[in-house]
């Protein structure tokens, strides 16, 4: 009894062996009935009224073990797997979470869930939406541009038209033609006063005031702008912009094609492979490309500083 | 390409979809749900419609009118009714999403019997895609058993695992990660309350229902005689006057109905000591068997199986949730083991 005591005192900070050691001995039984009523090695039994928990199998044998014991001495076995809980780490098992607990859970987050992907979802269209017209309509917009630059026409209050072929044409003037001829033969008209009333010479002189001042803004806008060809012996990106910031020219090149386009100066180029670039000029002026482009791709504004 | 997407707001899961109850482990989440296996119809005109699924249903087995029937659609721990199978699972599966916005669509596994035949896994399969499961994986009964209750089993050392669920009791021997030994009979808890009824049909002359039977079983159910005698208070309907009559039943009666089923479990047991390894049985015998599942809630049996075969026996921890914990752990082994764990079909 009293080194049964001595080792109770040793390992009182250890696993509370003892105290199954006390129950059993309190029922008057030995280890070995135990042994016999659990089925298990006596050296298991002593282990655990030891507190040498290492002993055994595993942990959770360990376990199944002390309750065993525990049950059949007829004691409370929490005490005891509580005490392992702290010294092996396994966590007390959470019992069966209700469903309705798991339904407030989603609850929260459920309405915020759904307006949140919704608007993902909705964001994702939109810039869907936008870069597909970006791709397709840039292309439109520069070719109405070279349209109308290269051909401007003006419209007389008589009916006829007046076609201005070339804005930065070496001569911006009316063209020869007939549309041409219109206007000197309201010139013509006015030379010949005798067969007009006053009022006649009056409405003709207005109305000959507004084709020239029509046909001398037009030469004032074509003066401003710039123009910029560029021919390609290779693959290259090209991207033109002008003054305003508006792009003009956004798109891949090939071999032997050209870019032809005015604009308002100055323009900010972007050439994404500078070596296929075989010649360009900026108001007639030729460009050095090779000098401007860095790693095989140029980026630079026209006119150059 | 649609599943993929709901995927992503679905959880993973392991399902125990078992003859009494229906177990759901949702990854990083434990145990969430926790109902019986069964299902309420009702029936307006030709129109079928699921009046009550789970613990609903469950108080309506046996106390429904006409146009409702209230189904258990597992029996003997395979798929009896597919169709309400189904719906069960779709109903659950919704239930622990709780997510009406994107139908979940989560990858599953799901626990099956070792003993079950190629039709009844693939009719799991079947019903669990059909509720909307996006992958489904199944895995060896005993096996998630035995990962639930924590047993090593990778290591090179034999663990016996007795599973007593609903309808079957499964007995495994484990080692390597894999499944040395099974053996699969069909005695469980709904077999113990049959019995229950039938011994007090034949002893009191009454009838009782299933659920006063699982009743009975749960509160004085014993395995093995103990010292202490409990008794229960039961009304059942007297075969002989027609009339509801009250009597009293005890523990000693309760484990004398319960010994053929009983007895069934421990042949299986021994019979699997017998066919097992002569090594994987040492070291059965050196740590023990282990058992889990419902039925080993059942007071006293891992001291009828202790006496039977002369082993130490131990209740797993927690024993109704062990499949459902086990195939969780599972799931999440699958992704860093690869299939290892996982029954191919």
């Amino acid at each position: 009894m009293t080194t049964e005591q001595t080792v109770e005192q040793a390992e009182s900070q250890r696993f509370p062996g003892e105290r199954l050691q006390t129950a059993r001995m309190a029922r008057g039984l030995t280890i070995d009935d135990i042994a016999n009523a659990l089925h298990l090695p006596a050296s298991y039994i002593e282990a655990l009224e030891n507190g040498d928990i290492d002993c055994l199998p595993s942990v959770v044998f360990a376990r199944g073990y002390i309750r065993s014991y525990a049950k059949f001495l007829d004691v409370d076995a929490d005490e005891f797997l509580g005490y392992l809980d702290e010294q092996y780490g396994m966590a007390q098992r959470s019992s069966v979470k209700s469903v309705t607990k798991v339904r407030q859970q989603m609850k929260l987050s459920h309405p915020l869930l759904r307006l949140s992907t919704w608007l993902l979802l909705i964001i994702v269209i939109g810039a869907s939406i936008w870069w597909w017209r970006t791709q397709h309509e840039l292309p439109e917009i520069s070719g109405h541009s070279g349209e109308q630059q290269n051909a401007i026409s003006v419209e007389t209050s008589s009916g006829d038209t007046l076609v201005i072929p070339a804005l930065n044409d070496a001569e911006p003037a009316v063209d020869e033609g007939a549309p041409a001829e219109a206007v000197s033969e309201a010139a013509a008209e006015e030379e010949a006063p005798s067969d007009l009333t006053e009022q006649q010479i009056a409405q003709l002189q207005a109305e000959l005031d507004a084709v020239e001042g029509t046909a001398s803004d037009e030469a004032a806008a074509a003066a401003e702008l710039s123009r910029l060809q560029i021919s390609f012996s290779g693959e290259c990106w090209v991207t033109i912009k002008d003054a305003s910031g508006k792009t003009l020219f956004n798109n891949v090149r090939n071999a032997g094609s050209k870019v032809d386009i005015s604009g308002e100066a100055p323009f900010s180029v972007l050439l994404g492979a500078s070596a296929g670039v075989s010649g360009m000029r900026f108001n007639g002026e030729a460009v050095d490309v090779v000098a401007l482009s860095r790693d095989g791709m140029a980026r630079f504004t026209l006119p150059l500083d | 390409m649609l599943k993929k997407i709901r995927g992503i707001f679905s959880s993973d899961l392991s399902i125990d979809l078992g003859t009494a109850n229906t177990l759901i482990y949702v990854r990083d989440r434990d145990i969430v749900l926790n109902e019986p296996s069964v299902v309420a119809i009702r029936q307006t005109g030709n129109q079928k419609s699921v009046a009550a699924v789970g613990s609903d249903a469950k108080r309506m087995l046996g106390r429904t009118p006409g146009n409702i029937t209230a189904i258990r659609p597992m029996k003997d721990g395979v798929i009896a009714d597919f169709h309400v199978t189904e719906k069960m699972l779709q109903y659950f599966i919704s239930k622990v999403h709780d997510n009406s916005f994107l139908t979940p669509s989560p990858r599953v596994l799901v626990c099956v019997p070792c003993k079950s035949t190629q039709v009844e896994r693939r009719a799991i399969k079947e019903s669990a895609l059909g509720a909307g499961a996006r992958e489904v994986y199944l895995i060896d009964e005993p096996m998630a058993a035995a990962i639930g209750a924590g047993l090593p089993v990778e290591e090179a050392n034999g663990s016996m695992v007795v599973d007593i669920g609903g309808g079957t009791t499964e007995i495994a021997v484990i080692s390597l990660n894999g499944i040395v030994y099974a053996e699969s009979v069909r005695v469980g808890g709904d077999r113990f309350d049959e019995s229950i009824v039938t011994y007090v049909r034949r002893n009191y002359g009454s009838l009782i229902g299933d659920a006063t039977a699982e009743r009975i079983k749960q509160e004085i159910g014993t395995a093995y005689p103990a010292t202490e005698v409990r008794e229960i208070d039961v009304r059942g309907r007297n075969l002989a006057e027609g009339i509801p009559r009250s009597f009293t039943l005890n523990s000693n009666e309760i484990l004398e109905a319960l010994q053929e089923p009983l007895s069934s479990i421990v042949q299986a047991v021994k019979s699997a000591l017998e066919q097992c390894p002569p090594e994987l049985a040492s070291d059965i015998a050196e740590r023990g068997i282990v058992l889990t599942g419902g039925g080993a809630l059942l007071r006293n049996i891992d001291r009828l199986i202790g006496e039977e075969t002369g082993l130490p026996v131990i209740v797993a921890e927690d024993p109704l949730t062990c499949v459902a914990r086990g195939g969780g752990k599972a799931l999440e082994m699958l992704d860093k083991h690869g299939f290892e764990l996982v029954a191919h079909d």
